[in-house]
């Protein structure tokens, strides 16, 4: 694997779209190169050299690339976005889109992220030494393909809208959330250790939902069916479980309705 | 011999009232009267007539008094603000109409602008809850000939609309509702005891905050399932009836406003209620619509659609591609994270509606707004453009709120020597145009 | 007097039966002519197709639900936005393309026209707001008749001169075009939740059945002369076993004759007939009734008819049939957008994916191709795709290549995942067939 170093010479004015900077548009490319790929604040057109020192050669693909950056982004947005392959660390707190629809390879990030991060991720690791915004493994506006696989791990808390539409994969916050914790989910995992503001699982279709903590105010449409005792993100314990929302309309599957479940730590 | 215009349209809010008379002067220069409106809707009128009017461009000077200059002048600083701003805040467009809307697109997407209007801190929400989940709607004309269950959610037509309810809502009698109010059961769901409440035949006194609750709690009780004793303050039984009496509605409407896209949750109490209504139309018929506030904002929304296919906040700063995310190419996420460099405010009044700190950091930007009269905005800007007022001194294309496109009427001569926003517009663009082809500012 | 020359394309005008040959076009003043003087402009069309322009009949491209379908579904076009060099405007949206890059992606694909195929007159400033922002191509509009309050009672009396006089007066309004009827009386029992899927159901309150609705508005439009006949988009849309329903309302135009000074000879135009030529009696057992529709629209010369061809993509579902979007939100449960427009009409808009795994879609594109291939008289036969309800029109190039050849069109069939099943509901694959509307090209 080969390794390129980014170090941030130049914080932008204003904000940096940054949707060059991951593994696949790194690959097959040697530093020179890679100074060269585009950078947008506005309809102001820059190169990547213009903000960051860049060393080291890519590897031939996404996979064989690993990317360091270090120095201050965070006004830098789409960091790691759509990236495929291949390994990225960002030493700093990062902007919006961070890791957004990707889909494959390791993504970690040593600080805070903003809103509408690990969007409508599809897959690989993406973890966040910080906290993160609002819209943390969301769906894109109007899309009903939220995140639907990959492991999407906060170390901190998170905002409000996490995991909207979330229809696969796995979402885990060791902190707590804000409103509105997998609102119109339909398929997925997420686990919550620390606490929730209210409407958790609003309009849940299908998909599970782990609360260690507690919930500010239970939805209506949730009702306690079961206590279990389940393994969770290596940790055992106790378990009411809910099904819900029973004002959502739910598939059939062999003539049984299935229903999203929550299950909150007693 | 003063003459009366009819059929005028009026220019203040969504509902475009259509039936409205204007006496004018013979010399077509002055309103002397206007019948059909409400308060607000006249007095839309009576500015034009107001002493004082600015009927030239004026620029602040250093010591903040402000100097007036020619049309010229101002259209040139315009010009070269726009095409030298790496990103610039184009917003407003909902007191304008649609062909001014389409030349300030072509400039936007020239000089990489963010073109968004005041759904922004409207019923931007109720945007984004379409987008999520779309919207059994209808005209207004379905809801007077049809409806026989009303529900107010969130919103206080007594006052933000006040001709809604006698055109379309509470009042009058359609082809199927000969009965007038008599035939309509009207429910007024709000945290206050409003001026609507008093016309609803059944008041639910919700507690702040809990308007997703309750509407889940009403979908979870037409689906007959089991729910805890209150919701939001509102008992069971409640529930239970009110959701009992939607299904048995023939024609059913919600309108909501603010109450559901400023609370809590913004967009979801808007998308559960849209799921609401989709729930009831396997009992019966149930459609839904935003009490959109602005005149035309409407008609923005549907320009930009036709046009680059976003509602609002629309991103064209790259001038190669459209985007659109609330949250992030919203005019006021844009001013607090001081990601605009220069403002154009036109037919709108962000410095009235906008946060405060949005606005200091607006005032630190070159700003120009264009607008009829003098307001909060003008104030805070470098460069203020007087234009003639939209639908009392020039017509244009407006849509209402439930989307029906109506064309208004001119009714007088706007003063001497004042552009309207189409040819102001077209004169930037061609500055715009000419700077371009020089190769920048 | 403006003169140019086009020179050195290949010529295809299947009229003269002129098949790719190497021509110049000599143009003076708009018109194309023998000769032209020496001072004309030359267009250099060397390996290039030089034809008439090619008119799509019947597309949503302009109007109220096709923005309703823009607007809200803003996934449409993330990531799909984009400006190609030489083109002045941003270009947006897979299924359901903004106003700019319609008229342009049409005229790429040589088309010079197209037609919006509902405008309810209400909404009819906001049509013509769109076709005045869309560039190169022209567009024009039918409004829509079937479920007008004023045609209804108007019919239900038998009053067809006062009919006639309504239509007169809503095309001069709205500047529409034609006649256009949706799911006649259906579209009105919708406005209490309810539909009329065969063409006796009565309509609730107004005492007609589509039947006479059908009728009625074929002989209004004779009445007037226009020249265009009526357009249909028959009742029971997309429906297993719809083909009864289908052949029952074309019928009603047997021995209706045309009455214009346009040259025009049909009296019905019956449109997307993919939608409307299924057997069977639930998708389980769903089969395709191409042949049945299509034997008998050959024998009717008073009918011309458009495919609706499915091109299994993921695309946006619009039409002013808004019971049947209900009913197509009920099977895919994705956003559903409808609008209820008093007095005329009422709209829906939901998402819709093809997908070429699913045996019934598979089919459903089976059935499209049926349609255009067992069409005897080609000038009887349009191609669409119903933009963008079977697919966008961007995919006529693929639907031209499936008609044009069998081995394409085998290929694809072959490599459906139920393949087995989508031949055995349709007679594609015993079909040997080159669409005869494309049969004097090489």
């Amino acid at each position: 694997m080969n390794t390129v170093t980014l170090n941030v010479k130049k914080v932008p004015e204003l904000f940096l779209e940054c949707e060059n900077v991951n593994t696949d548009a790194f690959a097959g490319k040697k530093a020179d190169q890679i100074a060269n790929l585009g950078a947008f604040q506005g309809k102001e057109i820059s190169t990547l050299g213009d903000y960051f020192s860049i060393s080291g050669d890519a590897g031939e693909t996404a996979a064989e690339t690993k990317i360091i950056i270090n120095g201050d982004c965070t006004k830098m947005k789409y960091l790691g976005a759509k990236m495929t392959a291949g390994e990225m660390v960002v030493n700093s707190a990062c902007d919006m889109y961070t890791g957004s629809w990707m889909k494959g390879g390791k993504l970690t990030i040593n600080g805070d992220v903003h809103s509408f991060c690990g969007l409508a991720m599809a897959g690989g690791e993406f973890t966040i030494n910080g906290n993160a915004g609002n819209y943390l493994g969301a769906a894109y506006r109007g899309d009903w393909r939220g995140m639907s696989g990959g492991v999407l791990r906060v170390k901190g808390n998170a905002g409000s809208d996490v995991a909207t539409f979330m229809i696969g994969g796995e979402l885990i916050v060791e902190g707590d959330v804000d409103i509105h914790l997998g609102t119109h989910m339909e398929g997925g995992k997420i686990i919550l250790k620390g606490n929730a503001n209210r409407r958790v699982g609003g309009q849940l279709v299908k998909g599970e939902i782990y609360v260690f903590g507690t919930i500010n105010v239970m939805m209506p449409g949730f009702k306690p069916v079961n206590t279990v005792e389940l393994d969770v993100d290596g940790t055992r314990a106790t378990f009411t479980e809910y099904i819900g929302d029973l004002g959502e309309r739910h598939p059939k599957r062999k003539g049984e309705t299935v229903y999203g479940k929550l299950f909150l730590k007693q | 011999m003063p003459k009366e215009v009819t059929d005028v349209i009026c220019p203040f809010c969504g509902t475009l009232c259509d039936d409205l008379i204007v006496t004018v002067s013979d010399d077509n220069k002055t309103i002397l009267g206007v019948k059909n409106a409400c308060a607000i809707g006249a007095e839309k009128f009576n500015h034009q007539r107001m002493p004082g009017r600015v009927k030239r461009p004026r620029m602040r000077q250093a010591d903040g008094s402000y100097k007036e200059i020619t049309y010229d002048e101002a259209i040139d600083w315009t010009a070269k603000m726009l095409v030298k701003s790496r990103k610039t805040l184009m917003y407003g467009w909902a007191s304008t109409s649609c062909q001014a809307m389409s030349i300030g697109h072509d400039i936007a997407e020239k000089v990489g602008a963010i073109v968004d209007n005041c759904a922004t801190v409207c019923h931007g929400s109720s945007l984004i809850a379409i987008e999520d989940v779309g919207v059994p709607s209808c005209t207004l004309g379905e809801v007077k000939n049809r409806a026989d269950r009303v529900i107010f959610w969130g919103c206080n037509p007594a006052h933000a609309h006040p001709r809604h309810m006698s055109r379309y809502s509470i009042f009058p009698r359609g082809f199927f509702t000969v009965k007038g109010h008599k035939g309509r059961k009207i429910y007024c769901v709000d945290c206050r005891y409003t001026d609507t409440a008093k016309c609803a035949d059944e008041f639910i006194q919700i507690q702040q905050g809990f308007d997703y609750e309750l509407l889940d709690a009403l979908r979870t009780a037409a689906r007959g399932e089991a729910l805890p004793d209150t919701v939001g303050g509102v008992p069971k039984e409640k529930i239970y009836e009110i959701a009992e009496d939607l299904k048995n509605a023939r024609f059913g409407v919600i309108f909501f406003g603010m109450g559901l896209t400023h609370t809590m949750g913004r967009n979801h109490n808007i998308d559960i209620a849209i799921n609401l209504t989709r729930d009831l139309n396997d009992y019966t018929k149930f459609a839904i619509m935003a009490m959109r506030g602005h005149w035309n904002v409407t008609g923005s929304g549907q320009v930009l659609g036709w046009q680059y296919g976003f509602p609002y906040a629309v991103d064209l700063s790259r001038r190669d591609q459209a985007r659109h995310q609330t949250g992030e190419t919203t005019s006021v996420d844009l001013l607090n994270r001081n990601e605009v460099e220069a403002c154009f405010y036109i037919a709108t009044d962000p410095g009235a509606h906008f946060p405060v700190n949005a606005m200091i950091s607006s005032s630190r930007k070159p700003t120009v707004t264009v607008d009829p009269h003098i307001n909060c905005t003008t104030e805070i800007s470098d460069i203020h453009i007087p234009v003639a007022l939209v639908g009392v001194e020039v017509g244009g294309c407006a849509y209402r709120m439930d989307n029906v496109p109506i064309e208004t009427r001119k009714v007088v001569d706007p003063p001497e020597g004042v552009l309207t926003d189409e040819e102001l517009l077209t004169k930037i663009n061609q500055r715009v145009d000419e700077l371009l082809a020089q190769g920048g500012a | 007097m403006s003169e140019y020359i086009i020179k050195n394309g290949r010529v295809f005008d299947p009229v003269q039966g002129i098949k790719g040959d190497k021509k110049d076009i000599f143009v003076r003043d708009d018109k194309i002519v023998d000769s032209v003087g020496s001072g004309a402009k030359i267009i250099d069309a060397r390996d290039k197709t030089v034809m008439a322009g090619a008119i799509e009949v019947h597309a949503h491209v302009a109007g109220p639900k096709v923005n309703a379908g823009r607007w809200y579904r803003p996934e449409d076009k993330h990531f799909d936005s984009h400006k190609t060099a030489g083109i002045t405007r941003i270009e947006g949206g897979k299924s359901i393309p903004t106003v700019f890059k319609t008229g342009y992606e049409y005229a790429r694909m040589g088309f010079t026209f197209a037609m919006e195929a509902a405008m309810p007159p209400l909404y009819a400033r906001h049509v013509h707001e769109e076709i005045h922002d869309t560039p190169i191509i022209d567009e024009a509009a039918l409004p829509v008749f079937g479920n007008n309050w004023f045609i209804l009672e108007y019919l239900k009396n038998q009053e067809i001169e006062n009919t006639a006089a309504y239509i007169a007066w809503i095309l001069n309004q709205t500047k529409g075009y034609g006649v256009k009827v949706v799911n006649p009386g259906g579209t009105e029992a919708w406005a209490w939740g309810l539909n009329c899927l065969s063409i006796h159901d009565p309509v609730p309150y107004f005492d007609i059945t589509p039947a006479e609705i059908i009728t009625g508005l074929m002989a209004a439009n004779e009445y007037l002369g226009l020249p265009h006949s009526m357009h249909l988009h028959q009742n029971n849309l997309g429906n297993p076993g719809n083909y009864t329903t289908t052949l029952e309302s074309l019928k009603l135009a047997e021995g209706v004759k045309a009455k214009n000074n346009f040259g025009r000879e049909q009296v019905l135009h019956s449109t997307h007939l993919q939608f409307h030529s299924y057997k069977g009696t639930n998708w389980g057992d769903f089969e395709s009734g191409a042949k049945e529709v299509m034997d008998y629209v050959n024998r009717q010369k008073n009918l011309t008819i458009d495919t609706g061809n499915v091109t299994l993509d993921e695309t946006t579902t619009m039409t002013a049939d808004g019971p049947f979007e209900h009913h197509l939100h009920g099977l895919n449960h994705l956003k559903w957008f409808n609008v209820d427009v008093e007095l005329e009409t009422a709209a829906g808009v939901v998402p819709f994916i093809y997908d070429p795994n699913n045996a019934v879609f598979a089919s459903q594109w089976a059935v499209g191709l049926e349609i255009a291939l067992y069409a005897n008289d080609p000038m009887r036969c349009f191609i669409t795709t119903d933009h963008p309800n079977a697919g966008p029109f961007t995919r006529y190039p693929r639907v031209y290549s499936w008609l044009m050849s069998k081995k394409v069109r085998d290929e694809r069939l072959n490599t459906f995942k139920k393949a087995d099943k989508v031949i055995s509901a349709t007679t594609l694959a015993n079909s040997t067939a080159r669409s005869r509307s494309m049969s004097w090209q090489p």
